[in-house]
């Protein structure tokens, strides 16, 4: 287990990353790797579940933690399926003795040079949105200290997540309104523009330019905008 | 919005207020989504029309701007403040509704003279405008539901025909023709929703370049 020192590093570059210009792959792949260092893994795996509640995998700080990742998703066995599925740790897993457990897995794990299997769940109270997987090629066994510490890593992950998915929807949503809101404010403008450019009422100005839109088989807000950036008639 | 009307409503009996809106920011500044009761729906109303308040900029700064006696604003919007205060309102209590940075609206509630929102009232009202946030990001998050919304809002169309109208008689930006058609309305004495209808409805010549120019 890595020093305290270093793993507070750790922590402050994982919330470093939080604040500006979020890129969750990026967050993750930065994760694992963390993980890996913090814990000595040999693999770091890290699967998501999706709006459908279905494991996709997400990040691995190598090539073998994307494969037991993948392998996991394929035949939907493996510590991190059993992790997610009953929201609670794997921890000091032996592949030797797993081989009841997960027929098709742990023989491929044993084959690919792995020993030990651990699994985190990255769950926030009653929210589980996936599972983060560590893997050694020799026993790899983790005291409570150092589970809880990994286990830290990835709850600070899970909130991060959760909390974009957050800001992302507010701001989808919010952009819709304004969007929505706007274009009732810009046909009124345009009426107004209209009305003055063509020495009419706005009401009529609104009929031209539902005229306008059918006939130029253009949307009306489109004709509106025109009619507000257009140069005006001195 | 019925629940929002409801929750402003809600706003006022439970915070001991005399009104309560909650307003989201167009193109063209903010506009009211839900209010209390018609008085605080006109004192939102004004904000616009004068161009300044709290409201705007509790949006424009994302955080709470909180005056509990509109007598010690010193030069703060001082027209807004004035004819507020006229109008018998003494506090101005505004709410950004925001998750993070992304800012969705505002929740003002407004107090009378010689009334405030002490502390716990105001932890209230912060409570609240999670609240009503939470309830617009809801009823947004519905097939349709910014449509819907947007189209259910009062909307100032004189006011926004006459800028369109200022815009192509003085050749200016539309944030330019709103800028004059307020300055034209303070120096008349004359209320904004007023002029523009005048405007509108061709009672009234537009204005020339040099009129309402800052």
């Amino acid at each position: 287990m890595i020093s305290t020192a270093r793993l507070t590093e750790v922590f402050v570059e994982l919330a470093d990353s939080l604040v500006a210009d979020f890129d969750v792959v990026d967050f993750l792949q930065d994760l694992t790797d963390r993980a890996a260092e913090a814990s000595q893994a040999d693999a770091v795996g890290l699967v998501l579940a999706d709006h459908q509640g279905r494991l996709q995998f997400m990040a691995a700080s190598n090539e073998s933690g994307q494969a037991l990742e993948l392998f996991q998703l394929q035949t939907e066995q493996g510590p991190c399926v059993d992790c997610f599925r009953d929201r609670s740790a794997v921890v000091n897993a032996d592949l030797s003795n797993a081989i009841e457990l997960w027929p098709q897995f742990a023989p491929q794990a044993l084959e690919a040079g792995f020993q030990s299997v651990h699994a985190f769940p990255m769950r926030l109270r009653d929210q589980t949105i996936g599972a983060l997987n560590l893997f050694g090629t020799r026993p790899l066994r983790f005291a409570a200290a150092e589970a809880r510490v990994v286990q830290a890593l990835a709850d600070v992950a899970t909130i991060a997540i959760l909390q974009q998915r957050v800001l992302a929807r507010a701001e989808a949503l919010t952009e819709q309104l304004q969007g929505a809101l706007n274009s009732r404010i810009a046909i009124e403008q345009a009426k107004g523009a209209i009305a003055q450019r063509e020495h009419i009422t706005p009401d009529e100005a609104f009929i031209r330019m539902r005229a306008r839109a059918r006939s130029e088989r253009r949307p009306l807000l489109e004709v509106a905008a025109e009619a507000l950036g257009a140069p005006p008639v001195s | 919005m019925a629940l929002l009307h409801q929750l402003c409503r809600r706003a006022v009996l439970e915070l001991g207020s005399s009104g309560a809106c909650v307003t989201v920011a167009g193109s063209a500044g903010i506009d009211v989504i839900a209010w209390s009761d018609e008085n605080a729906k006109a004192l939102e109303d004004l904000q616009f029309v004068l161009g300044e308040g709290p409201t705007g900029d509790a949006f424009r700064v994302a955080q709470p701007v909180l005056v509990s006696d509109l007598a010690a604003v010193g030069n703060r919007w001082l027209q807004f403040a004035s004819a507020a205060r006229s109008r018998g309102v003494g506090g101005v209590y505004s709410f950004p509704l925001q998750v993070g940075a992304v800012r969705s609206g505002v929740l003002t509630v407004y107090c009378r003279t010689g009334e405030s929102l002490d502390e716990s009232r105001l932890r209230e009202c912060s409570r609240m405008a999670d609240s009503i946030r939470d309830s617009l990001l809801g009823a947004l998050d519905t097939t349709d539901g910014a449509r819907e919304i947007s189209g259910s809002m009062p909307l100032r169309t004189v006011v926004y025909q006459a800028q369109g109208m200022v815009m192509v008689a003085l050749d200016v930006s539309l944030a330019d023709a709103l800028s004059r058609l307020r300055a034209l309305a303070y120096s008349e004495g004359l209320d904004l929703n007023d002029l523009a209808a005048e405007l509108v409805s061709g009672r009234r010549r537009m204005p020339t370049r040099d009129q309402g120019a800052q």
